[in-house]
């Protein structure tokens, strides 16, 4: 089993047997071709992996996935909590609303819920108060995707500055809860474990690895796939209490696509209409943030990006249909309308004292450069030319990197061989045996 | 600087060439793309990189919008880059007036595209360093561009 993050594992075993045995899947799905194959199983390339989780989803034999505890260890908690991300409310069926998704999650062995849809709709709301008073360069670019976060860290740097500095809805709601909820607890802070229910392998690593994007308030996470079982017969036993849910038609909307701005636009404090995009998927988002690169998008001043297609109902670590569940999303949005909202002047104190902005800037960890210094660099980018012009140019896969122009890059930096190109090695190979044909086929003139 | 001084010059550590079709607005802005790919492959300041594809791009759509076809080539020196579009067209007959902002002579076609609102040229002389124009009518447009890169 291969580690990454200390999050990500890779059955070795399941791809070798599986029925890929060493194939394309994997390193073809990859948005930023951070896989390879080697040995007839995945590797993933750590500091180029954005954790979207794509391979986690379109590897046909799950040799991929994402762990972090299980629930036995809650036992080392006084007081263990769960934050649900609001993808959750989508995964299960008609007649199962959020209080009763909250009781069973509960039930599994945890001492209170706490929901990291009001995390949503309070980074909402500090997002308008920067914008209110924002006067830097556009468009900015939402911070609640991870994965989105870790993209723009690697392969678009230029624009670290653009993303909103407001910390991310499930790390307000863990805040939240710390500053709301504890202090009436008879249990100190240390015995209080908060733990995320994850819909994706990058907000888990967000948790987990501090230095990815910033510390984390949660003390670990669980992917929703690994408790959707034990939640699913808890529902079914009707063994649980209801836990009431406190979420509005905003809160809730952040489970998927269109959630973020839906407030920013119907507030318009983001300027003219049409001023604002939502953008799902990651080869998507990288297609546009290309074009704002070039100046085109003059007008956007707000980029709702999400990794997942339909946002985060779409998650790598969730069950079942990211469309079903984005239609029970709209529902619960309806169902939920008349509930409270949470006000810009309750949360403004709070606000300026930074109580819901990222503590840290975001470091850029560029990775497209072929070398540590521009000559370096330049050097590198002929060679790869060179051996690029040498290869057949149909991005087979059978070397076990996506395309020939990886490869080519690959070979560069000492990773690779060209004789890992199937083709040059045939090409070898049929040079050999035309030789081999040259020299049978002569006779000494002094034979008959 | 002219071409010739260009590829005369034997410290010309990489140079490519990439071919822009007229009216090919499908395809518009790839060659900036590519152009911004090599530049961040080489490590070049991402913040003079934004620059370069900012002009880079605006000149290809011109060249999309009202040529026949052009050839962009990208020279990367030890202290600059040097990239310069040559295209086959009607040419620009008065220069100075192509260079007024919000002066544009888009088709309607060329306008419902999104494109057309004049500040092409002006765009590309604000990003560039130096930046030289010529043109002939009937033949084409040459346009040339220099960004300084810092010293690392």
């Amino acid at each position: 089993m291969e580690n990454y993050f200390d999050i990500l594992r890779v059955d070795q075993e399941k791809c070798i047997s599986g029925t890929c045995h060493g194939g394309i899947h994997c390193i073809m799905t990859c948005p930023v071709e951070a896989i390879r194959v080697y040995e007839g199983h995945a590797i993933l390339m750590e500091e180029k992996c954005i954790a979207c989780g794509r391979c986690i989803r379109d590897c046909p034999d799950h040799s991929i996935s994402a762990e972090d505890l299980t629930l036995e260890e809650l036992k080392n908690y006084q007081y263990p909590v769960a934050i649900p991300s609001p993808a959750l409310y989508g995964q299960f069926g008609r007649g199962i609303g959020p209080e009763k998704i909250l009781g069973a999650l509960k039930k599994l062995g945890f001492k209170d819920v706490f929901e990291s849809a009001v995390g949503g709709e309070l980074a909402g709301v500090a997002t308008r108060l920067f914008l209110s008073q924002y006067k830097g360069p556009k468009p900015l670019i939402s911070s609640a995707c991870p994965a989105i976060v870790r993209l723009i860290q690697t392969r678009f740097p230029i624009f670290i500055n653009q993303v909103i500095p407001v910390e991310s809805p499930r790390e307000i709601a863990a805040k939240e809860f710390r500053r709301t909820v504890i202090p009436n607890l008879k249990v100190s802070d240390k015995e209080v474990g908060i733990f995320y229910v994850a819909p994706c392998p990058a907000e888990m690593i967000a948790i987990k690895c501090p230095e990815s994007i910033g510390p984390s308030n949660f003390n670990g996470s669980f992917p929703i796939t690994q408790l959707y079982g034990n939640i699913f017969e808890t529902l079914m036993s009707g063994d649980y209490e209801p836990h009431p849910s406190q979420i509005n038609s905003v809160s809730v909307s952040w489970a998927a696509i269109g959630g973020e701005i839906r407030e920013l636009e119907k507030r318009l404090l983001v300027g003219k209409e049409g001023s604002t995009i939502v953008v799902d998927g990651v080869r998507n988002v990288i297609k546009v943030l290309e074009e704002v690169e070039n100046g085109q998008l003059k007008d956007i001043e707000f980029i709702e990006a999400r990794a997942c297609l339909r946002g985060c109902v779409g998650g790598a670590l969730t069950v079942g249909d990211r469309y079903v569940a984005a239609s029970k999303v709209r529902k619960l949005i309806r169902e939920f309308k008349g509930k409270k909202r949470i006000k810009i002047e309750e949360v403004q104190d709070l606000y300026e004292q930074g109580f819901y902005s990222r503590p840290y800037p975001l470091k850029a960890r560029p990775v497209v450069a072929l070398g540590e210094s521009r000559m370096e660099a330049l050097k590198k980018m002929v060679e790869r030319d060179r051996i690029l012009k040498l290869l057949p140019g149909i991005d087979c896969g059978s070397c076990g990197a996506p395309s020939c122009r990886v490869l080519a890059e690959d070979i560069v930096q000492g990773r690779k061989e060209i004789t890992d190109c199937i083709f040059k090695l045939r090409e070898k190979v049929k040079d050999l045996a035309e030789e081999v044909l040259k020299w049978a086929s002569k006779t000494p003139s002094s034979m008959p | 600087m002219q071409d010739e001084e260009v590829f005369q010059n034997k410290r010309v550590l990489f140079s490519c060439c990439f071919d822009i079709k007229g009216r090919d607005f499908v395809g518009a802005g790839e060659v900036a793309s590519r152009v911004k790919t090599f530049l961040k492959e080489a490590n070049i300041d991402p913040v003079i990189i934004r620059r370069i594809a900012i002009a880079t791009y605006e000149a290809e759509i011109n060249i999309v919008c009202y040529a026949k076809k052009g050839v962009l080539t990208l020279t990367i020196l030890p202290e600059l880059v040097h990239i310069n579009l040559k295209d086959e067209g009607a040419g620009i007959p008065d220069i100075e007036l192509a260079m007024k902002e919000g002066y544009s002579t888009a088709t309607e076609e060329i306008r419902e595209l999104g494109f057309g609102a004049g500040m092409g040229l002006p765009n590309i002389k604000k990003n560039a360093d130096t930046f030289c124009i010529t043109s002939e009518l009937d033949k084409g447009t040459l346009l040339e561009m220099v960004f300084y890169l810092n010293n690392t």
